[in-house]
């Protein structure tokens, strides 16, 4: 039940950012809003789930981006394996530090994007402004992530209160399993 | 599990090297995803613009924002009109003299909403609200009364992905539409294009009109595309530096419309 959960805000968050974001004229690139997702899966769920969510969800950006198929799975799951490490030294589920995560998973998206443009063979061209484009990132998701993190934890605790009445069975399992 | 994620990114690694070396991705997974997504694109953005139009109309001077929307829709029109005469002149004169001359028939359009942009800030593209079951198919040019939006790079079935011609990857095959040079225009940022190729004899100035030449076998002849914002004559070189700035304003893209097949192009590819 809760990868159904991992799913439905997966395309929330997609259409938040393809449909809310561009139409509201926000000022200067938001950032990718699946990074706070895949941080709230890093910090405080199990393993197989964070795994389920960054490839889920990087498939599903890839398909729709009209970038190269690879570069957001690639970057959630280098987010994932550098963040589950990073963890374990900085507590990062200190509510202090998570802004401060968001903007290293942004790091991470573009780094990544630059070296796409680095392959060998690769068509794909850095754009003039990306350098500001990652400074408006950053902003943003100093500004929101945190916030977007703790709404994502927020809105799983419902749902499992949810998923408890109605199948109580299931979920009593699932957490056996946890 | 750790064998599995690096598995995960060796093959992550691989599809990401093959796709980056090709100037168009594949369509396959992009179908399933956007006919997911486009649902719920779709409803977002008639809920976006729902709630715009009743600022604009109701609360934010009614009379004023209705008159602006007609007079900016006259305008538009009334530009492309102009352009069309003035193709229609320059062509005239040069057909005048050829007796093989054959008329092309007008090409089928179909209108469609935008209804999603792309997630990234790094490639510019839009999600459309029609598909493959409306006739749209991979290769389709994109256009607007104001000039060419771009090309259909997927298509599912009730939606399509569209690749804009500000897009890096993004190639044109454009005419100056006074002295006829020809050049490629090519993605450069947020709101322009680089064109390319253009010879250093070509005497090329700041607001000259850029149309498509038809030769790239994508757009037809004479759809405007942006006009001559600057001119870059280096000392050596065969060609020069051109920067356009298209007549569509990609910030504010909500209606585009498709260009379908010609029927006898159908029948063509049926034989």
């Amino acid at each position: 039940m809760t990868y159904g959960f991992y799913v439905i805000i997966g395309f929330v968050l997609i259409v938040l950012q393809t449909c809310f974001a561009p139409f509201a004229a926000l000022p200067g690139d938001m950032y990718d809003l699946q990074i706070p997702l895949m941080l709230y899966l890093i910090l405080f769920r199990p393993f197989r789930e964070t795994v389920f969510g960054a490839v889920f969800v990087g498939a599903a950006m890839d398909s729709i981006s009209a970038g190269p198929f690879g570069i957001y799975s690639m970057t959630y799951l280098l987010v994932f394996i550098s963040g589950t490490w990073i963890v374990r030294f900085l507590h990062s589920g200190n509510r202090w530090l998570l802004p401060f995560f968001v903007v290293y998973g942004v790091a991470v998206e573009n780094l990544v994007f630059w070296s796409v443009c680095l392959l060998p063979g690769s068509v794909v061209r850095p754009p003039a402004d990306s350098l500001a484009s990652l400074g408006e990132q950053v902003l943003w998701g100093l500004l929101t992530g945190a916030v977007l993190i703790s709404g994502i934890r927020f809105l799983h605790r419902i749902w499992t209160g949810w998923m408890d009445d109605l199948f109580p069975r299931v979920s009593e399992r699932e957490e056996g399993r946890a | 599990m750790v064998v599995g994620v690096g598995l995960l990114i060796a093959v992550n690694l691989m599809a990401l090297s093959v796709s980056a070396s090709r100037r168009y991705y594949f369509a396959g997974p992009a179908n399933v995803a956007v006919s997911f997504t486009g649902p719920f694109q779709e409803i977002a953005a008639h809920a976006i613009r729902f709630a715009s139009e009743i600022w604009h109309h109701y609360f934010y001077l009614v009379a004023v924002a209705r008159t602006n929307d007609r007079l900016e829709a006259a305008l538009k029109g009334a530009a492309q009109y102009q352009n069309q005469c003035m193709e229609l002149a320059l062509s005239n004169q040069r057909l005048r003299y050829l007796l093989n001359f054959k008329e092309k028939n007008p090409r089928p359009l179909i209108a469609a909403e935008v209804i999603g942009r792309d997630p990234s800030p790094w490639f510019k593209s839009v999600t459309i609200d029609k598909g493959v079951s409306e006739g749209v198919a991979r290769g389709a040019p994109v256009v607007m009364a104001e000039g060419v939006v771009g090309m259909v790079t997927d298509a599912a079935n009730h939606y399509a992905k569209v690749l804009l011609i500000i897009d890096q990857n993004s190639a044109v095959d454009v005419l100056l539409q006074k002295n006829r040079a020809r050049g490629v225009s090519k993605g450069a940022s947020v709101d322009r294009c680089s064109l390319d190729y253009v010879l250093r004899k070509y005497e090329v100035d700041v607001g000259d009109a850029v149309i498509s030449s038809g030769l790239d076998g994508v757009f037809p002849k004479g759809l405007r595309v942006g006009t001559v914002e600057k001119v870059i004559k280096k000392n050596a070189g065969v060609f020069q530096t051109v920067y356009i700035k298209p007549f569509v304003d990609f910030e504010k893209l909500e209606e585009v419309m498709v260009l379908l097949p010609r029927a006898t192009d159908l029948r063509d590819v049926g034989r």
